[in-house]
Protein backbone atom coordinates (compact mmCIF):
# COMPACT_ATOMS: atom_id res chain seq x y z
CA UNK A 1 0.00 0.00 0.00
CA UNK A 2 2.43 2.32 1.46
CA UNK A 3 4.46 1.87 -2.45
CA UNK A 4 2.02 3.50 -4.30
CA UNK A 5 2.16 6.78 -1.93
CA UNK A 6 4.94 9.42 -2.26
CA UNK A 7 7.58 9.84 0.05
CA UNK A 8 7.53 12.84 2.25
CA UNK A 9 10.18 14.27 0.48
CA UNK A 10 8.27 13.95 -3.01
CA UNK A 11 6.50 17.51 -2.28
CA UNK A 12 10.16 19.32 -2.55
CA UNK A 13 10.96 17.78 -5.96
CA UNK A 14 11.68 20.70 -7.95
CA UNK A 15 10.46 19.75 -11.81
CA UNK A 16 9.77 22.00 -14.89
CA UNK A 17 6.34 22.80 -15.56
CA UNK A 18 4.86 20.80 -18.13
CA UNK A 19 3.18 24.05 -19.94
CA UNK A 20 6.25 25.68 -19.41
CA UNK A 21 8.66 26.66 -22.76
CA UNK A 22 11.81 25.45 -22.69
CA UNK A 23 14.29 28.01 -21.80
CA UNK A 24 18.01 26.89 -22.07
CA UNK A 25 21.13 29.91 -21.12
CA UNK A 26 24.79 29.31 -20.77
CA UNK A 27 23.82 25.55 -21.17
CA UNK A 28 21.49 25.50 -18.01
CA UNK A 29 18.33 24.50 -18.18
CA UNK A 30 16.11 27.74 -16.92
CA UNK A 31 12.89 26.60 -17.84
CA UNK A 32 9.95 27.63 -15.63
CA UNK A 33 9.90 25.29 -12.36
CA UNK A 34 7.02 24.49 -9.65
CA UNK A 35 9.73 26.67 -7.33
CA UNK A 36 10.31 29.24 -9.87
CA UNK A 37 6.19 29.61 -10.81
CA UNK A 38 5.58 29.56 -6.66
CA UNK A 39 8.39 32.68 -6.12
CA UNK A 40 6.72 34.59 -9.36
CA UNK A 41 3.45 34.41 -7.49
CA UNK A 42 4.97 35.13 -4.35
CA UNK A 43 6.40 38.43 -5.80
CA UNK A 44 3.44 39.28 -7.95
CA UNK A 45 0.92 38.74 -4.76
CA UNK A 46 3.11 41.25 -2.20
CA UNK A 47 2.70 43.17 -5.08
CA UNK A 48 -0.66 42.79 -5.57
CA UNK A 49 -1.09 42.87 -1.66
CA UNK A 50 0.16 45.94 -1.34
CA UNK A 51 -0.74 48.04 -4.06
CA UNK A 52 -4.55 47.11 -4.30
CA UNK A 53 -4.50 47.56 -0.52
CA UNK A 54 -2.79 51.11 -1.41
CA UNK A 55 -4.82 52.02 -4.01
CA UNK A 56 -7.29 54.40 -2.31
CA UNK A 57 -4.61 55.62 0.11
CA UNK A 58 -7.58 57.01 2.26
CA UNK A 59 -6.75 59.05 5.03
CA UNK A 60 -9.08 56.50 7.37
CA UNK A 61 -7.79 53.39 6.18
CA UNK A 62 -9.90 50.54 5.28
CA UNK A 63 -9.46 46.50 6.76
CA UNK A 64 -7.27 46.11 3.48
CA UNK A 65 -4.90 49.27 3.65
CA UNK A 66 -4.63 48.91 7.55
CA UNK A 67 -3.17 45.69 7.08
CA UNK A 68 -0.84 46.85 4.21
CA UNK A 69 0.30 49.78 6.49
CA UNK A 70 0.35 47.53 9.34
CA UNK A 71 2.91 45.37 7.31
CA UNK A 72 5.20 48.64 6.89
CA UNK A 73 5.36 50.09 10.29
CA UNK A 74 5.66 46.56 11.88
CA UNK A 75 8.99 46.17 9.68
CA UNK A 76 9.57 50.08 9.74
CA UNK A 77 9.72 49.86 13.92
CA UNK A 78 11.56 46.70 13.90
CA UNK A 79 14.67 48.40 11.60
CA UNK A 80 14.47 51.47 13.65
CA UNK A 81 14.75 49.53 16.95
CA UNK A 82 17.07 47.38 15.94
CA UNK A 83 19.38 49.38 13.42
CA UNK A 84 18.45 52.95 14.60
CA UNK A 85 17.62 55.69 12.52
CA UNK A 86 20.39 55.40 10.04
CA UNK A 87 19.20 51.57 9.87
CA UNK A 88 16.24 52.93 7.62
CA UNK A 89 17.96 53.47 4.42
CA UNK A 90 18.18 49.68 3.98
CA UNK A 91 14.68 49.51 5.31
CA UNK A 92 13.05 48.31 1.42
CA UNK A 93 16.02 45.40 1.54
CA UNK A 94 14.44 44.29 4.63
CA UNK A 95 10.85 44.94 4.04
CA UNK A 96 11.03 43.43 0.64
CA UNK A 97 12.62 40.50 2.39
CA UNK A 98 10.04 40.15 5.05
CA UNK A 99 7.18 40.18 2.30
CA UNK A 100 8.89 38.10 0.05
CA UNK A 101 9.58 35.04 2.61
CA UNK A 102 6.39 36.20 4.80
CA UNK A 103 4.25 35.31 0.90
CA UNK A 104 6.72 31.98 0.03
CA UNK A 105 5.71 30.60 3.28
CA UNK A 106 1.98 31.27 3.40
CA UNK A 107 1.25 30.23 -0.26
CA UNK A 108 3.44 27.48 0.56
CA UNK A 109 0.25 26.02 2.95
CA UNK A 110 -1.77 26.01 0.18
CA UNK A 111 -2.78 22.71 -1.07
CA UNK A 112 -0.50 21.68 -4.16
CA UNK A 113 1.47 24.72 -3.99
CA UNK A 114 5.26 24.75 -3.51
CA UNK A 115 7.43 26.42 -0.90
CA UNK A 116 10.44 27.70 -2.47
CA UNK A 117 11.21 28.43 1.02
CA UNK A 118 12.13 25.12 1.65
CA UNK A 119 14.88 24.89 -0.03
CA UNK A 120 18.10 25.82 0.95
CA UNK A 121 19.56 27.56 -1.82
CA UNK A 122 16.99 29.72 -2.07
CA UNK A 123 17.07 30.89 1.45
CA UNK A 124 21.54 30.39 0.93
CA UNK A 125 20.91 32.82 -1.68
CA UNK A 126 18.96 35.38 0.52
CA UNK A 127 21.34 35.04 3.93
CA UNK A 128 24.38 35.64 1.58
CA UNK A 129 22.75 38.64 0.09
CA UNK A 130 22.15 39.92 3.58
CA UNK A 131 26.25 38.81 4.78
CA UNK A 132 27.06 40.38 1.46
CA UNK A 133 25.15 43.81 1.93
CA UNK A 134 26.46 43.69 5.75
CA UNK A 135 30.14 43.53 4.58
CA UNK A 136 29.69 46.09 1.94
CA UNK A 137 27.98 48.74 4.30
CA UNK A 138 30.73 47.90 6.89
CA UNK A 139 33.26 48.50 4.59
CA UNK A 140 32.05 51.83 2.82
CA UNK A 141 31.62 53.34 6.44
CA UNK A 142 34.07 52.63 8.20
CA UNK A 143 36.60 51.15 5.86
CA UNK A 144 39.77 48.77 7.62
CA UNK A 145 37.98 50.22 11.30
CA UNK A 146 34.96 47.56 10.34
CA UNK A 147 37.37 44.93 11.88
CA UNK A 148 37.35 46.30 14.92
CA UNK A 149 33.63 44.16 15.01
CA UNK A 150 35.88 40.93 15.72
CA UNK A 151 37.74 42.70 18.75
CA UNK A 152 35.11 43.07 21.54
CA UNK A 153 35.96 45.79 23.99
CA UNK A 154 37.19 44.87 27.61
CA UNK A 155 38.25 41.70 26.45
CA UNK A 156 41.96 41.31 28.25
CA UNK A 157 44.78 41.32 25.59
CA UNK A 158 46.01 37.82 26.87
CA UNK A 159 41.90 36.40 25.89
CA UNK A 160 42.06 37.88 21.98
CA UNK A 161 43.79 35.19 20.36
CA UNK A 162 40.83 32.73 21.61
CA UNK A 163 38.01 35.47 21.10
CA UNK A 164 39.36 36.83 17.97
CA UNK A 165 38.98 33.80 15.98
CA UNK A 166 35.57 32.58 17.90
CA UNK A 167 34.14 36.10 16.76
CA UNK A 168 35.59 35.34 13.22
CA UNK A 169 33.79 32.10 13.12
CA UNK A 170 30.51 33.27 14.70
CA UNK A 171 30.75 35.98 11.70
CA UNK A 172 30.97 33.53 8.72
CA UNK A 173 28.22 31.05 10.06
CA UNK A 174 25.61 34.13 10.27
CA UNK A 175 24.57 33.44 7.11
CA UNK A 176 24.43 30.09 7.53
CA UNK A 177 22.40 30.13 10.71
CA UNK A 178 20.24 32.31 9.31
CA UNK A 179 19.47 29.93 6.10
CA UNK A 180 19.13 26.89 7.77
CA UNK A 181 17.12 27.91 9.99
CA UNK A 182 14.31 29.05 7.61
CA UNK A 183 14.63 26.17 5.27
CA UNK A 184 15.04 23.70 8.20
CA UNK A 185 11.72 25.03 9.60
CA UNK A 186 9.45 24.88 6.26
CA UNK A 187 11.20 21.69 5.44
CA UNK A 188 10.56 19.75 9.25
CA UNK A 189 7.06 21.71 8.95
CA UNK A 190 5.91 20.53 5.48
CA UNK A 191 7.46 16.91 5.90
CA UNK A 192 5.52 16.47 9.39
CA UNK A 193 2.14 17.24 7.38
CA UNK A 194 2.98 14.76 5.03
CA UNK A 195 3.84 11.56 6.88
CA UNK A 196 0.68 12.71 9.44
CA UNK A 197 -1.28 12.34 6.23
CA UNK A 198 0.56 8.84 5.52
CA UNK A 199 0.11 8.04 8.69
CA UNK A 200 -3.99 9.01 7.98
CA UNK A 201 -3.81 6.91 4.66
CA UNK A 202 -2.44 3.84 6.07
CA UNK A 203 -4.42 3.29 9.41
CA UNK A 204 -7.31 4.33 7.68
CA UNK A 205 -7.18 1.20 4.98
CA UNK A 206 -5.58 -0.88 7.92
CA UNK A 207 -9.44 -1.69 9.07
CA UNK A 208 -10.51 -2.30 11.94
CA UNK A 209 -10.03 -0.42 15.22
CA UNK A 210 -6.82 1.03 13.15
CA UNK A 211 -9.13 2.64 10.65
CA UNK A 212 -11.00 4.40 13.87
CA UNK A 213 -7.28 5.47 15.21
CA UNK A 214 -6.41 7.37 11.66
CA UNK A 215 -8.64 10.19 13.27
CA UNK A 216 -5.51 11.01 16.10
CA UNK A 217 -3.10 11.76 13.16
CA UNK A 218 -6.02 13.68 11.34
CA UNK A 219 -6.14 16.13 14.60
CA UNK A 220 -2.28 16.28 14.39
CA UNK A 221 -2.19 18.00 10.61
CA UNK A 222 -4.99 20.15 11.70
CA UNK A 223 -3.29 21.07 14.73
CA UNK A 224 0.67 21.25 12.99
CA UNK A 225 -1.06 22.98 9.78
CA UNK A 226 -1.99 26.08 13.01
CA UNK A 227 1.52 25.78 13.75
CA UNK A 228 3.03 25.99 10.55
CA UNK A 229 0.74 29.22 10.05
CA UNK A 230 2.57 30.51 13.37
CA UNK A 231 6.06 29.46 11.93
CA UNK A 232 5.28 30.83 8.25
CA UNK A 233 5.21 34.29 9.67
CA UNK A 234 7.52 34.00 12.96
CA UNK A 235 10.38 33.45 10.34
CA UNK A 236 9.96 35.54 7.98
CA UNK A 237 9.55 38.11 11.25
CA UNK A 238 13.26 36.16 11.99
CA UNK A 239 14.81 36.75 9.11
CA UNK A 240 14.09 40.69 9.01
CA UNK A 241 14.94 40.97 12.76
CA UNK A 242 18.39 39.39 12.18
CA UNK A 243 18.83 41.21 8.84
CA UNK A 244 18.20 44.44 11.09
CA UNK A 245 20.78 43.54 13.89
CA UNK A 246 23.43 42.80 11.83
CA UNK A 247 22.55 45.97 9.13
CA UNK A 248 23.19 47.80 13.05
CA UNK A 249 26.79 46.03 13.18
CA UNK A 250 27.58 47.45 10.03
CA UNK A 251 26.75 50.29 10.67
CA UNK A 252 27.16 51.09 14.49
CA UNK A 253 30.02 48.49 15.10
CA UNK A 254 29.71 48.05 19.11
CA UNK A 255 26.78 50.07 19.98
CA UNK A 256 23.54 48.69 20.56
CA UNK A 257 20.01 50.89 19.75
CA UNK B 1 14.03 40.27 21.82
CA UNK B 2 15.65 37.96 23.32
CA UNK B 3 11.63 36.22 24.01
CA UNK B 4 11.71 36.39 20.24
CA UNK B 5 15.00 34.38 19.63
CA UNK B 6 14.09 31.91 22.30
CA UNK B 7 10.56 31.27 21.07
CA UNK B 8 12.48 31.20 17.67
CA UNK B 9 14.90 28.51 18.86
CA UNK B 10 12.55 26.48 20.54
CA UNK B 11 10.74 26.60 17.29
CA UNK B 12 13.72 25.19 15.46
CA UNK B 13 14.50 22.64 18.39
CA UNK B 14 11.09 21.13 17.44
CA UNK B 15 11.19 21.66 13.55
CA UNK B 16 14.47 19.87 14.30
CA UNK B 17 12.91 16.65 16.28
CA UNK B 18 10.00 16.63 13.30
CA UNK B 19 12.79 16.20 10.91
CA UNK B 20 13.98 13.38 12.52
CA UNK B 21 10.47 11.58 12.66
CA UNK B 22 10.27 12.67 9.34
CA UNK B 23 13.80 11.26 8.32
CA UNK B 24 12.55 7.96 10.10
CA UNK B 25 9.57 7.97 7.95
CA UNK B 26 11.71 8.54 4.61
CA UNK B 27 13.55 5.26 5.84
CA UNK B 28 10.35 3.32 6.60
CA UNK B 29 8.80 4.69 2.96
CA UNK B 30 12.37 3.75 1.08
CA UNK B 31 10.70 1.91 -1.30
CA UNK B 32 8.60 4.33 -2.90
CA UNK B 33 11.37 6.78 -3.36
CA UNK B 34 12.36 6.77 -6.90
CA UNK B 35 15.28 9.23 -6.09
CA UNK B 36 17.63 9.08 -3.52
CA UNK B 37 18.61 11.92 -1.44
CA UNK B 38 17.08 15.14 -0.41
CA UNK B 39 15.49 17.23 -3.44
CA UNK B 40 17.02 20.15 -1.56
CA UNK B 41 20.62 18.42 -2.63
CA UNK B 42 20.05 18.01 -6.16
CA UNK B 43 22.76 20.21 -7.47
CA UNK B 44 21.32 20.55 -11.38
CA UNK B 45 18.37 22.40 -9.78
CA UNK B 46 20.21 24.88 -8.02
CA UNK B 47 21.08 27.41 -11.44
CA UNK B 48 17.47 27.41 -12.21
CA UNK B 49 16.03 28.21 -8.63
CA UNK B 50 18.83 30.84 -8.45
CA UNK B 51 17.55 32.45 -12.07
CA UNK B 52 14.26 32.75 -10.70
CA UNK B 53 14.75 33.37 -7.56
CA UNK B 54 16.55 36.71 -9.00
CA UNK B 55 14.19 37.78 -11.09
CA UNK B 56 11.34 37.43 -8.65
CA UNK B 57 13.26 39.22 -5.86
CA UNK B 58 14.86 42.08 -8.06
CA UNK B 59 11.02 42.35 -9.60
CA UNK B 60 9.87 42.43 -5.52
CA UNK B 61 12.77 45.09 -4.66
CA UNK B 62 12.01 47.67 -7.56
CA UNK B 63 8.31 47.59 -7.10
CA UNK B 64 8.70 48.44 -3.42
CA UNK B 65 11.17 50.59 -3.17
CA UNK B 66 10.26 52.55 -6.44
CA UNK B 67 6.29 52.34 -6.09
CA UNK B 68 4.96 50.87 -2.83
CA UNK B 69 7.26 51.97 -0.14
CA UNK B 70 7.14 55.79 -1.28
CA UNK B 71 2.92 55.90 -1.51
CA UNK B 72 2.77 54.17 2.09
CA UNK B 73 5.22 56.72 3.29
CA UNK B 74 3.25 59.21 1.84
CA UNK B 75 -0.36 58.09 2.73
CA UNK B 76 0.95 58.11 6.51
CA UNK B 77 2.75 61.45 6.07
CA UNK B 78 -0.38 63.11 4.68
CA UNK B 79 -2.23 61.40 7.95
CA UNK B 80 0.45 62.52 10.61
CA UNK B 81 0.52 66.01 9.22
CA UNK B 82 -3.62 66.07 8.68
CA UNK B 83 -3.96 64.84 12.54
CA UNK B 84 -0.90 67.41 13.33
CA UNK B 85 -2.98 70.22 11.77
CA UNK B 86 -5.68 69.17 13.38
CA UNK B 87 -5.05 68.94 16.57
CA UNK B 88 -3.27 72.30 16.17
CA UNK B 89 -6.61 73.90 14.74
CA UNK B 90 -8.38 72.47 17.78
CA UNK B 91 -5.63 74.27 20.01
CA UNK B 92 -6.57 77.87 18.33
CA UNK B 93 -10.20 77.13 18.23
CA UNK B 94 -9.89 76.30 21.84
CA UNK B 95 -7.87 79.63 22.66
CA UNK B 96 -10.11 81.68 20.70
CA UNK B 97 -13.08 80.31 22.58
CA UNK B 98 -11.55 80.83 25.79
CA UNK B 99 -10.65 84.57 24.73
CA UNK B 100 -14.52 84.97 23.64
CA UNK B 101 -15.40 83.50 27.05
CA UNK B 102 -12.85 86.18 28.70
CA UNK B 103 -14.38 89.17 26.95
CA UNK B 104 -17.94 87.76 27.46
CA UNK B 105 -17.28 87.84 30.96
CA UNK B 106 -15.84 91.19 31.19
CA UNK B 107 -18.65 92.88 28.98
CA UNK B 108 -20.97 91.33 31.46
CA UNK B 109 -18.50 93.21 34.51
CA UNK B 110 -19.04 96.49 32.96
CA UNK B 111 -22.19 96.20 31.78
CA UNK B 112 -23.32 95.55 35.33
CA UNK B 113 -21.40 98.34 36.64
CA UNK B 114 -22.57 100.80 34.18
CA UNK B 115 -26.20 99.67 35.03
CA UNK B 116 -25.15 100.33 38.56
CA UNK B 117 -23.33 104.16 38.09
CA UNK B 118 -26.75 104.89 35.98
CA UNK B 119 -28.98 103.65 39.14
CA UNK B 120 -26.65 105.59 41.17
CA UNK B 121 -27.24 108.77 39.24
CA UNK B 122 -31.37 107.98 38.37
CA UNK B 123 -31.32 107.68 42.05
CA UNK B 124 -29.78 110.81 42.85
CA UNK B 125 -31.09 113.10 40.35
CA UNK B 126 -34.87 112.12 41.35
CA UNK B 127 -34.14 112.71 44.76
CA UNK B 128 -32.42 115.85 44.09
CA UNK B 129 -35.88 116.84 41.61
CA UNK B 130 -37.82 115.64 44.32
CA UNK B 131 -36.19 117.61 46.87
CA UNK B 132 -36.83 120.91 44.92
CA UNK B 133 -40.22 120.22 44.33
CA UNK B 134 -41.00 119.72 47.74
CA UNK B 135 -39.41 122.51 48.62
CA UNK B 136 -41.37 124.80 46.11
CA UNK B 137 -44.37 122.88 47.04
CA UNK B 138 -43.13 124.01 51.25
CA UNK B 139 -42.31 127.79 50.26
CA UNK B 140 -45.90 127.84 48.28
CA UNK B 141 -47.63 126.61 50.99
CA UNK B 142 -45.80 128.70 53.87
CA UNK B 143 -46.75 131.69 51.42
CA UNK B 144 -50.45 130.43 51.30
CA UNK B 145 -50.41 129.95 55.40
CA UNK B 146 -49.07 133.48 55.87
CA UNK B 147 -51.88 135.26 53.38
CA UNK B 148 -54.65 133.09 55.05
CA UNK B 149 -52.99 134.24 58.97
CA UNK B 150 -53.13 137.23 57.92
CA UNK B 151 -56.07 137.30 56.96
CA UNK B 152 -57.67 135.55 59.76
CA UNK B 153 -55.93 138.33 61.91
CA UNK B 154 -57.34 141.18 59.67
CA UNK B 155 -60.79 139.38 59.86
CA UNK B 156 -60.10 139.21 63.90
CA UNK B 157 -59.61 142.43 64.61
CA UNK B 158 -62.23 143.80 61.93
CA UNK B 159 -64.39 141.71 63.72
CA UNK B 160 -63.62 142.66 67.07
CA UNK B 161 -64.20 146.18 65.74
CA UNK B 162 -67.76 145.30 64.97
CA UNK B 163 -67.98 143.46 68.19
CA UNK B 164 -67.59 146.31 70.35
CA UNK B 165 -69.83 148.60 68.25
CA UNK B 166 -72.57 146.23 68.72
CA UNK B 167 -71.74 145.97 72.62
CA UNK B 168 -71.99 149.63 72.83
CA UNK B 169 -75.53 149.55 70.70
CA UNK B 170 -76.76 146.63 72.54
CA UNK B 171 -75.99 148.11 75.64
CA UNK B 172 -77.25 151.35 75.19
CA UNK B 173 -80.62 149.73 73.98
CA UNK B 174 -80.88 147.17 76.91
CA UNK B 175 -80.05 150.30 79.35
CA UNK B 176 -82.68 152.36 77.39
CA UNK B 177 -85.43 149.65 77.87
CA UNK B 178 -84.40 148.78 81.61
CA UNK B 179 -84.32 152.45 82.91
CA UNK B 180 -86.30 154.26 80.46
CA UNK B 181 -83.91 156.58 80.02
CA UNK B 182 -81.02 157.38 76.87
CA UNK B 183 -77.82 157.31 77.09
CA UNK B 184 -75.45 158.61 74.25
CA UNK B 185 -73.73 156.43 72.32
CA UNK B 186 -69.93 157.76 74.03
CA UNK B 187 -70.99 156.83 76.96
CA UNK B 188 -71.96 153.52 75.66
CA UNK B 189 -68.83 153.22 74.15
CA UNK B 190 -66.54 154.16 77.20
CA UNK B 191 -68.65 152.08 79.25
CA UNK B 192 -68.06 148.86 77.04
CA UNK B 193 -64.64 149.65 76.76
CA UNK B 194 -64.24 149.34 80.73
CA UNK B 195 -66.25 146.11 81.01
CA UNK B 196 -63.71 144.58 78.29
CA UNK B 197 -60.90 145.82 79.69
CA UNK B 198 -61.51 144.30 82.98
Amino acid sequence: MLNQIAGPMEQFVVRPLSWAPSFQLGGYDLTLTNTGLWMLIAAVGVTLFLTIGMARGALVPGRWQSMAEMAYEFIANTVRQNAGEAGMKFFPLIFTLFMFVLFMNLFGLLPYSFTPTSHIVVTFAMALLVFLTVILVGLIRHGFHFFSLFVPGGVPAWLLPVIVPIEVISFLSRPISLSVRLFANMLAGHTMLKVFAMFVVSLGTAGGILSAGSVLPMLGIVAVTALEFLVAGLQAYVFAVLTSIYLNDAINLHEHH
Amino acid sequence: MAILIGLASSVLFAAAEGAAHATEAAHAAEGAEHKTGLPQLAIETFVGQLFWLAISFVFLFLVLTFLVIPRIRGVLETRRARVAGDLAAAAAAKGEADAALKAYEKAVEDARSRGRALAEDTRKATKADSDAKRAEAEAALAVKIADAEAQVAATKTEALTHIRAVASDTAAEIYARLTGETVTAADAASAVDAAMAR
